[in-house]
């Protein structure tokens, strides 16, 4: 197997992470993800400690015999995401705005932020969403989107392009996903009551920072935050060898 | 203005003076420690009993008597447990008897609060659905392991002599303690197959469907009032016929009746009786139960 399809099969796992964890937010376990997840390969030591542990609490989760599984972890779900209360502090709302508002409201700053960001690279939210942009479901597929583009760049040797998308993924990343989702993922261990939904905010945790490493890797520490510039193609060849021996 | 002239006012008193209390410290926030405390009265007399762990036949008595729309219905998962059953042959037989159950706990949670009050024994077995042979004993954890890219592409034998299609479900012996099998890269684990959960009702929670699930708990809860039997047989009658009775030709029924007179009844207090009891049910109109039907065919009310 050669360094770039190395990168290029990295890069599908990113795609299919940020798929995974952004579907386990967005909406309840249904029959079919059910049955997804009980044929899925659990990796078990990617090197990422928290990662590890939430592949483990969900794999443990799955391997318990559960009579009605699809009923309780609905109804933790909703214990987890929605809650009951009406404070700001019965649930871990899954919304940027509520972490990076001093309210602690929906549909604040963070929500507009992150709305210029998706209307910038060409991403409108369905009609069927009646949630707000940022939901953490979106961001997550948000990455799994930029995922997919770096990756047809790539695959077309455009990799300039493909170094703009991953500096806009990992900027995204700071900027948003990590600035917030560690609290999130503090409230995450205080709700849910199913191991499969706490280790769902350990995995995202340890993800979220393992992919930060990852993409720093690819792009060297001091990439530079703004476009692209002539180096790009060179720091990007030089940081798949790293990317190859490190893997997801 | 005279009271003034009268009283002298102390301006230096400070009330608080003989608590030490100095209202200018800079440590408002921080108290003293003491030992001292406000004395509780009769505390000598408020004994928190000591938490006991009931037994199951309480256990359900108490289950019975908190959810007491949903006896028979309880009392019917029980009698279909007699033998050993299946976990989804249990609910889908329980969903079959109460076809219109619209109450919030599903066949599956009805299950479930049965077994948790000890009415009901489990027995989880994991079983290769594909194989049909039952995997217990297997490994310790049960987890099932592969080598990346080996034993999901390869049919290759393991020491077992099991296909590698067969350890997806079954840690062999190369995944040791059922988990890494790569010493470079990631291993991966696959859930083993889903577990069988047997049902079968245990002697207490059999002896509380004798006591209240059977003809005898009709005929001693009907005989407690035998004024109503006439009442009682009635509804019955009404409700055994080929497609139950409506509540309208139930309350034309009973409700004029000089039985319900003093003390005043209406037939909804029959009908509930009949209810709990199991022997009438609502499925869409009124019918007569099973044992509802038993209990018309009996002695119980020609005696």
């Amino acid at each position: 197997m050669t360094i770039e399809n190395d990168f290029a099969a990295v890069l599908k796992g990113r795609i299919s992470t940020y798929g995974l964890l952004s579907r386990l937010f967005r909406v309840e376990v249904d029959q079919e993800l059910y049955d997804t997840l009980r044929t899925m390969k659990f990796p078990s030591n990617t090197g990422e400690d928290d990662v590890d542990a939430g592949y483990a609490m969900i794999f443990d989760y799955l391997e318990q015999p559960h009579q009605d599984v699809l009923t309780e972890l609905a109804i933790d779900y909703v214990r987890a995401f929605i809650g009951s209360g009406n404070d700001g502090y019965s649930a871990a709302y899954p919304y940027e705005s509520v972490y990076t508002s001093p309210k602690r409201l929906m549909m604040q700053d963070a929500r507009d932020e992150v709305l210029v960001l998706y209307r910038a690279a060409g991403i409108e939210k369905k009609d069927s969403w009646k949630e707000g942009e940022d939901h953490i479901a979106l961001e997550l597929e948000f990455e799994k989107i930029l995922a997919q583009r770096a990756l047809d760049a790539f695959e077309e040797n455009d990799e300039e392009r493909c170094y703009a998308l991953l500096l806009q993924q990992r900027n995204f990343l700071e900027d948003h996903l990590l600035s917030w989702y560690p609290m999130m993922a503090e409230d995450m261990k205080k709700f849910p009551r199913t191991a499969f939904y706490q280790g769902l905010g350990v995995l995202t945790s340890g993800y979220l920072r393992s992919d930060l490493d990852f993409l720093n890797d690819v792009l060297g520490e001091g990439a530079d935050q703004e476009a692209p510039h002539d180096g790009a193609s060179e720091k990007l060849a030089c940081a798949e060898t790293d990317c190859a021996e490190g893997g997801e | 203005m005279a009271d003034v002239e009268v009283f002298e006012i102390d301006d230096d008193f400070d009330p608080l003076e003989d608590v030490g209390f100095d209202g200018d410290s800079q440590d408002d926030d921080v108290r003293p420690d003491t030992d001292y405390q406000i004395p509780i009265p009769d505390a000598d007399k408020s004994v928190v009993p000591e938490k006991r762990e009931l037994e199951p036949n309480e256990r359900i008595a108490r289950l019975l008597k908190g959810m007491p729309g949903q006896g028979p219905r309880l009392l019917h998962a029980i009698d279909l447990a007699r033998e050993e059953v299946d976990a989804s042959e249990l609910a889908a037989a329980l969903d079959s008897a109460f076809p219109r159950e619209v109450g919030v706990y599903g066949s599956s949670q009805v299950v479930r609060l049965l077994e948790e009050a000890g009415a009901l024994s489990v027995r989880v077995e994991r079983v290769d659905l594909e194989q049909g042979e039952s995997l217990d004993g297997c490994s310790e954890t049960n987890i099932a392991c592969v080598c990346e890219g080996e034993a999901v592409e390869t049919e290759a034998k393991d020491a077992c002599g099991k296909t590698t299609e067969q350890i997806d479900v079954c840690a062999d012996a190369s995944c040791a303690d059922g988990a890494d099998v790569s010493e470079s890269g990631p291993a991966y684990r696959v859930p083993a197959p889903e577990a069988v959960r047997w049902y079968k009702a245990t002697p207490e929670g059999l002896a509380v469907l004798e006591a209240r699930g059977g003809m005898s708990a009709v005929r001693a809860a009907l005989l407690e009032e035998p004024r109503y039997l006439a009442l009682f047989k009635r509804i019955l009658e009404m409700t055994s016929a080929e497609g139950g009775a409506s509540m309208k030709e139930l309350d034309a029924a009973v409700n004029t009746d000089p039985l319900c007179a003093e003390p005043r009844r209406f037939c909804g207090y029959f009908l509930g009786k009949l209810e709990r009891l199991g022997a009438v049910r609502f499925e869409g109109s009124w019918v007569a139960a099973p044992l509802g039907r038993e209990a018309l065919a009996s002695d119980l009310f020609t005696e």
